[in-house]
């Protein structure tokens, strides 16, 4: 689909931002830095929607690929999963470094927004398991 | 900008979010930043949504967001037009059921009518109504998609005024 979308991306001037997914050995996905930076490589318009729970359970170091490519990153998804293609599971317990990027984001000043998905169910309502996970995020960024 | 704790949630006016309003809609908007950090929620995370009766979800999902003092939103593009059914993950299934083809062309109709532009500009109006952002949309474009279909599609994020979607 991507080739598709670069006229329309060109003629309308709304970037397609790309969600990174964890099936790192599947070819038609998006989920190595490899894979993303042919995707990129198709127009100037394309960028990343780095989700660093899906790219830490591929075993990819999001830290990293945030601060080197954080010139074509619109925004990070963020959950908490565990590595080796692991669960989604309450955040604070598994590999994604939520600390490190919402810190990195916070101390470099990148203008990324941090937009939460929800994925690990909990025992709340969703309206508090969302809660919870934002306040999790306005901890890390305020201590 | 800097916020503190206290201040997280708090409603005041910020300058980008205001300018990016219809002109007919503009509301005090909730900023979610904090420590210059703008924080924000995909709306599928407040699934399952409670069911009320006579109200319309998408008014459900707006004032759990104004509860929970978030400003910024990727919005699920499912909050437009009728559903498409037994999709994966947005994309067409590798056998097309006879469910799906129908509410495929049931969808590609209504996203070439002008009834989905005014659906849009609704959901639009809505949220700023609230004071909340649609930073993105979330929208997945199935293999089957046609070019008039797509640029209908990029037609409708414009007039959502965002400037960038999130894709599979």
């Amino acid at each position: 689909m991507g080739p598709r979308l670069v006229p329309f991306a060109e003629k309308y001037k709304i970037f397609p931002s790309f969600h990174t997914h964890a099936e790192v050995d599947d070819p038609n996905e998006i989920a190595t830095p490899e894979s993303l930076a042919k995707l990129l490589a198709l127009s100037k318009d394309f960028r990343v929607c780095l989700d660093i729970g899906h790219f830490t359970a591929g075993n990819n170091d999001a830290v990293a690929y945030l601060r080197d490519h954080r010139d074509r990153i619109t925004h990070i998804h963020v959950k908490d999963r565990k590595k080796n293609q692991g669960p989604n599971v309450e955040w604070g317990t598994g590999d994604t470094p939520i600390r490190g990027c919402l810190t990195l984001i916070r101390d470099a000043h990148y203008p990324i927004p941090c937009i939460m998905e929800r994925e690990f169910k909990g025992t709340q309502t969703a309206l508090e398991e969302t809660r919870k996970d934002l306040e999790y995020m306005r901890r890390i960024l305020t201590s | 900008m800097t916020q503190s704790r206290r201040e997280f949630g708090k409603l005041f006016v910020s300058g980008l979010s205001f300018a990016a309003l219809s002109n007919h809609a503009r509301a005090a908007a909730i900023d979610s930043t904090v420590r210059g950090v703008r924080l924000g929620i995909t709306t599928g995370s407040l699934n399952p949504l409670p069911e009320v009766p006579g109200r319309d979800k998408l008014d459900v999902l707006i004032e759990q967001c104004t509860q929970l003092g978030v400003g910024t939103v990727e919005l699920a593009s499912g909050f437009f037009g009728p559903p498409v059914l037994g999709t994966i993950g947005g994309k067409a299934p590798k056998v097309l059921t006879p469910e799906y083809l129908r509410s495929r062309v049931a969808q590609r109709e209504w996203r070439l009518s002008p009834a989905s532009f005014d659906e849009v500009r609704k959901v639009r109006d809505k949220f700023a109504s609230a004071g909340i952002n649609i930073f993105s949309i979330s929208n997945t474009f199935a293999d089957d998609v046609t070019d008039a279909e797509m640029d209908a599609m990029f037609r409708q994020m414009q007039a959502l005024n965002i400037k960038l979607f999130q894709t599979n």
